[in-house]
């Protein structure tokens, strides 16, 4: 069989993933249900709850997704002892290294596909589909969501959906290469997920619920100003796209360097990891 | 035996992690003697809140059931499976273990929360809690509704994991559960709407030691809930076990 296949293969039988996807799709279905309304509004606010959805919880499910399914991706063969024969194969450690690489990227792929074919078809069934091709600048965002939207006026309803589902694509990739290398670091999966969760998790926390307390300015300035950056610098960041919608086009170059660079930085100390260790 | 697998569970991942959580407690309540001295026992009756709840979480979910995997892990589950008796004894011993270790965790927990927070605690204190009730009262209530709810959880945890054999899995199942209560934002709760009872029915709201229920049958009604997910939890592990021919 071709390595390709069977390490796909390997991957989708992991139970954790259907597992997770089951109870994501659970509590997605239970946001649809709180936010859902009778009252159709038409076209504008299905683009409008397309756009938003992703930023508002979307990729919560994306982060658990990846985490579940990618934390056990490379501690498999060490689980089950299969270690010794990965070390037998021609090239085998190149390539199979190469191979888990493109892995993450096609799992990445999916699962933003999947969550937002499914936003597709709970808008498409709330609102009317329509004006795919109007300008964005002139359905007036910015009232809505403030700052919101400000600078991307030039890209019509479908070009900043694509726009923003390509960049999640990689985002999410970025953040899988990254659950990969300290998959590499640590070997269990489930510290893998725990560590990765939690991360992702806390920094959400201290976001959203801590910074808002009354805590007293020493703390508030000692570790909620680090967290912050972390947050917004980071992988929560990078996947409720903290910075996407501050981009105007002829600055779509840092967006690129910011991705693309979280990219190169987590496959380059990747391949330096798993080199590290003795070959046969 | 029971004290071979209490002493399993006394590893380094454990009092590193209750180190870390006491320490940043200290760190937390040090901050509000600094800046606003007047909420000290205040700010100590909502350590199980949110600190305490999610540390308990991560030790049943990493420590306490990786004692129910070791067979798999270290390959000696076969042994186990050939010997009379051998797997329901043991499951039912790790259990015990299990339970006990929660149990001196907790204790371990409030009295260095109540020792710091007396530490710090320099002037008189208006506490408001939510109960007519006494602080000291409140405070032994909070305590047994965080047991309580630590054991049920550690019940049904120990079952997932017996029955599918995977830490992860586990702590992908209760992890998630788990945290539904966090996200639920209880302002907005209305009483019997799936919100409501998502908030309270997976063992974390217990755990975050608030009282929950209003009424008596509120609570018989949660009581019989919690008991429900559990023997849930116990027959669909016995089921599967006797499916792969364990028991």
């Amino acid at each position: 069989m071709n390595i390709n296949k069977g390490e796909l293969k390997k991957l989708f039988s992991f139970r954790e993933i259907y597992i997770g996807f089951l109870i994501c799709i659970g509590v997605l279905a239970l946001y649809f249900y709180s936010v859902y309304s009778e009252v159709n509004y038409g076209n504008f606010y299905f683009w409008k709850s397309i756009h938003q959805f992703i930023p508002q919880i979307g990729y919560w499910f994306i982060a658990i997704m990846l985490v579940v399914g990618l934390s056990k991706l490379f501690p498999y063969e060490r689980e089950i002892g299969f270690m010794d024969l990965i070390k037998t194969y021609k090239n085998g450690r190149t390539k199979f290294v190469y191979y888990k690489i493109l892995i993450v990227f096609l799992y990445s792929f999916l699962v933003v596909t999947l969550f937002y074919i499914f936003a597709v078809i709970y808008y498409g069934s709330v609102y009317t589909i329509g004006d795919i091709n109007r300008l964005m600048s002139q359905v007036n965002y910015t009232n809505l969501w403030s700052d919101y939207l400000v600078n991307i006026g030039r890209f019509t309803q479908w070009q900043y959906l694509l726009y923003e589902y390509v960049y999640l694509i990689f985002a999410g990739f970025s953040f899988g290469l990254f659950i990969v290398l300290v998959s590499l670091l640590i070997q269990n999966s489930s510290w893998v997920m725990v560590i990765c969760g939690g991360l992702f998790a806390v920094l959400e926390f201290f976001d959203r619920y801590i910074a808002l307390m009354d805590l007293g300015d020493l703390f508030a300035y000692a570790v909620m100003w680090p967290a912050h950056y972390v947050y917004k610098y980071g992988y929560n960041g990078m996947l409720s796209f903290q910075y996407l919608h501050q981009v105007d086009l002829p600055q779509i170059w840092k967006l690129i360097v910011y991705v693309f660079g979280s990219i190169a930085i987590n496959i380059f100390l990747i391949i330096i990891i798993y080199g590290r260790k003795p070959k046969c | 035996m029971l004290k071979l697998e209490l002493q399993k569970l006394f590893i380094k991942p454990y009092f590193i992690c209750s180190f870390a959580v006491l320490s940043l407690w200290t760190f937390i309540l040090y901050n509000t003697f600094i800046w606003t001295p007047a909420r000290i026992l205040q700010k100590s009756l909502d350590f199980w809140g949110k600190l305490g709840s999610i540390a308990l979480c991560f030790i049943i979910l990493m420590i306490v059931t990786r004692l129910f995997i070791m067979d798999v892990n270290e390959n000696t589950e076969d042994v186990f499976n050939a010997a009379k008796f051998g797997k329901g004894k043991l499951f039912k011993i790790r259990l015990k273990a299990g339970i006990i270790f929660i149990f001196i965790t907790v204790l371990l927990f409030t009295w260095m929360n109540l020792i710091i927070s007396m530490y710090f605690n320099r002037i008189s204190q208006d506490l408001t809690i939510p109960l007519s009730i006494s602080v000291p009262s409140y405070y032994l209530l909070q305590v047994l509704s965080v047991i309580i709810g630590a054991i049920s959880f550690i019940i049904c945890a120990s079952c997932i994991c017996n029955g599918f054999k995977s830490q992860s899995i586990t702590v992908i199942i209760c992890g998630l559960l788990f945290g539904i209560s966090y996200i639920t934002r209880s302002a907005s709760v209305n009483k019997f709407s799936i919100h409501w009872f998502l908030e309270r029915g997976f063992f974390s709201y217990m755990m975050r030691g608030k009282i929950l229920a209003d009424s008596l049958w509120e609570m018989a009604f949660w009581i019989f809930w919690h008991c429900m997910i559990s023997c849930i939890a116990i027959i669909a592990g016995k089921k599967v076990q006797l499916r792969r021919n364990e028991l």
